[in-house]
């Protein structure tokens, strides 16, 4: 579970840190970063499982656009990251540079995973900065900027040999694979609808295509003797509380077309294909998957196509389903325990009616001047507790106040 | 790192699609310029709880945000002096008299803030998509001795663009572009916000900004 996620460099985000709770939604206005931060949870997570050619295909833009552009056009030429597990933290930087014999493109400068174990509160290290200096009695796993046995780009970041100490493989193949169950949904509905094919992927892809198999994989995954479906079943009462004109739907395995597809059914109509099912019981489909998977799923705006109230559900849903760490601190370790995480952005007004505060981040755009010029970028704030300060320590800005969410409630008001 | 957050205290929600915009840029350009140490310029947020400006209202909706603002802008049109004036005094006494120990800067163009949205031809044309405005309003330091300037905003939409300026979204979508695009430095030779620009520096050099 991934708690804890700084970036600067990429895209709009500069010295941008962010706590990340089990559950977290994002809102925010138009081009504020919202999907920005999630390209980069996703640039990050493909980078160091997949490489760095495929994390450049995962997101949009090119590969020297994901740099940060400043306000006079230039381009930043470094990004780093790092993401905060309970125990470790991955630490990632790259740069823009054409090595020689080489074309130009992204370039590990260092990644290393470092122990949390016995860091500083979290109000000092706030401070603190990704790849600076290692704090006395802090345990540091050095990895090779990339892979010596694979050209640059075609293996994932963390599959390079561990430099020292030696024996931390296991550590490095755990953070590997938290990062494998990271997943981001763009969904697009043409992709929903489609048909999967025998023998095709297991998981879902972004936009939503291959629903059927990634179903099928979560039955298989999950079944017993007695719960054939596994959490298969589990999802399908969801849908049907959630659409109320589904009563159910079945998994087809048509060998004879090689394909798998799915097929609803509602009280008047027993054989419904995805084809015809509404965007919204689709999209909400492929949300509960997700959810009901192991792993961190980021959700772009579940609001699209689906009814405000029926958003409400989802949400409060969402929220109960991820892992709570407080119930039980020891199962959400590295190894023993796989647990769920929920990243979802919105514009919607709803999420602040059923989230609590302490699970929202407001994400807006300030200016940022360095040597003269003006740069916009990414900045994220907390919500105000009822009555609470404005101020708390070892935040960077003020938290967002009644007005401001007054207007994120109403949007921009209308002459009179 | 020191960082610049100001709230504005505006007459109507058209002020809305222009000032905060506007303001927030000036005061990018005013901060490299002047207090090259301040690293930061947040938004520029409009409390639209301040009401009709009376300061019963203004106080109350600034106790809301008490902590999250470095300077107050407070935004009254010029038009007419006698009425203004005593209204733009009356704020001031009573934010002297307040508790707050922020500064309270007044945004005053001369008549209507739609002044300042004729200031720069060049950002004009190209909001309007036009070579050239062929009939162009006053310019420069003579904006603002433009009687009716909404009027002229209409004609220019209307003549110039053969836009509607009476169908939904066009006034406010041509005020935000035009906030997003005209150059400060021509609006700068308009004396009112000339005048706000040195009230501005006075209230920052006030702050401590030029120490960074």
């Amino acid at each position: 579970m991934i708690t804890r996620i700084e970036i600067d460099g990429f895209k709009s985000f500069q010295d941008f840190k962010l706590d990340v709770p089990p559950f977290l939604v994002l809102i925010g206005t138009n081009a504020s970063g919202k999907s920005n931060l999630l390209d980069a949870l996703n640039f990050v997570a493909t980078a160091a499982t997949r490489g760095l050619d495929a994390a450049v295909a995962e997101v949009r833009g090119d590969a020297r656009g994901l740099f940060r552009r400043r306000g006079d056009g230039t381009r930043v030429d470094r990004m780093s990251f790092a993401l905060e597990f309970r125990r470790w933290r991955y630490e990632l930087r790259l740069s823009w540079a054409v090595p020689e014999g080489a074309l130009e493109g992204i370039v590990v400068e260092a990644q290393r995973l470092v122990s949390l174990e016995r860091r500083l509160p979290r109000g000092r290290d706030a401070e603190s900065r990704p790849l600076q200096g290692v704090e006395i009695g802090e345990q540091v796993i050095e990895l090779l900027p990339t892979s010596s046995a694979e050209p640059v780009g075609l293996s994932g970041l963390l599959d390079s040999p561990v430099l020292r100490p030696k024996a931390d493989s296991r550590i490095v193949w755990d953070i590997r694979r938290e990062l494998s169950e990271v997943r981001s949904l763009h969904l697009e509905a043409g992709s929903l609808r489609r048909a999967s094919e025998f023998g095709g992927p297991k998981r879902m892809h972004s936009t939503g295509h291959n629903l059927p198999n990634y179903l099928r994989f979560l039955a298989r995954e999950t079944a017993s003797e007695n719960r054939p479906l596994g959490v298969v079943a589990e999802i399908k009462m969801h849908l049907v509380g959630l659409v109320r004109e589904i009563s159910d739907f079945v998994i087809v395995e048509d060998e004879r077309r090689r394909d798998v597809r799915l097929e609803f059914a509602s009280p008047y109509d027993q054989s419904l294909d995805a084809e015809f099912a509404s965007d919204g019981t689709l999209r909400m489909l492929a949300i509960l998957a997700s959810l009901h998977d192991h792993g961190t799923v980021a959700v772009e705006e579940p609001e699209n196509g689906v009814f405000p109230e029926r958003l409400r559900q989802m949400l409060g849903l969402a929220r109960g389903l991820v892992s709570d760490p407080r119930e039980s601190p020891e199962r959400y370790g590295m190894a023993e325990e796989r647990p769920r995480q929920a990243i979802f952005t919105s514009h919607s007004p709803v999420v602040l009616e059923v989230v609590p505060y302490e699970n929202i981040a407001f994400l807006d755009m300030t200016t940022a001047l360095e040597n003269g010029i003006a740069s916009r970028v990414t900045r994220v704030r907390r919500l105000r507790e009822d009555g609470g300060p404005v101020r708390i320590t070892g935040e960077r800005w003020p938290r967002i106040t009644d007005s401001e969410l007054d207007r994120f409630r109403a949007g921009v008001e209308e002459a009179v | 790192m020191r960082s610049l957050s100001c709230v504005l205290v505006r007459e109507g929600p058209s002020d809305d699609w222009f000032l905060p915009i506007l303001l927030r840029r000036a005061l990018e350009n005013l901060v490299v310029e002047c207090f090259p140490a301040c690293r930061e310029v947040q938004e520029v947020r409009s409390l639209t709880q301040a009401g009709n400006q009376h300061p019963t209202p203004v106080l109350q909706a600034l106790e809301q945000e008490r902590g999250t603002f470095d300077v107050v802008l407070y935004h009254h049109d010029g038009a007419p002096p006698a009425k203004s004036d005593p209204v733009i005094e009356r704020m001031r006494q009573n934010w002297a008299t307040s508790d707050f120990v922020e500064p309270l800067v007044a945004v005053v163009p001369m008549r209507e803030t739609e002044a300042w949205l004729l200031a720069d031809h060049v950002a004009l044309a190209k909001v309007l998509n036009v070579r050239r405005l062929t009939r162009a309003p006053a310019f420069g330091s003579e904006v603002e001795s433009c009687q009716r300037p909404k009027a002229v905003v209409d004609m220019l939409l209307r003549d110039e663009a053969g836009i509607n300026p009476n169908k939904y979204g066009v006034l406010q979508n041509f005020y935000v572009s035009v906030a997003e695009t005209t150059d400060i430095g021509e609006l700068r030779k308009v004396p009112a916000f000339q005048q706000w620009w040195n009230d501005m520096i006075e209230a920052l050099e006030g702050l401590g900004y030029q120490h960074g």
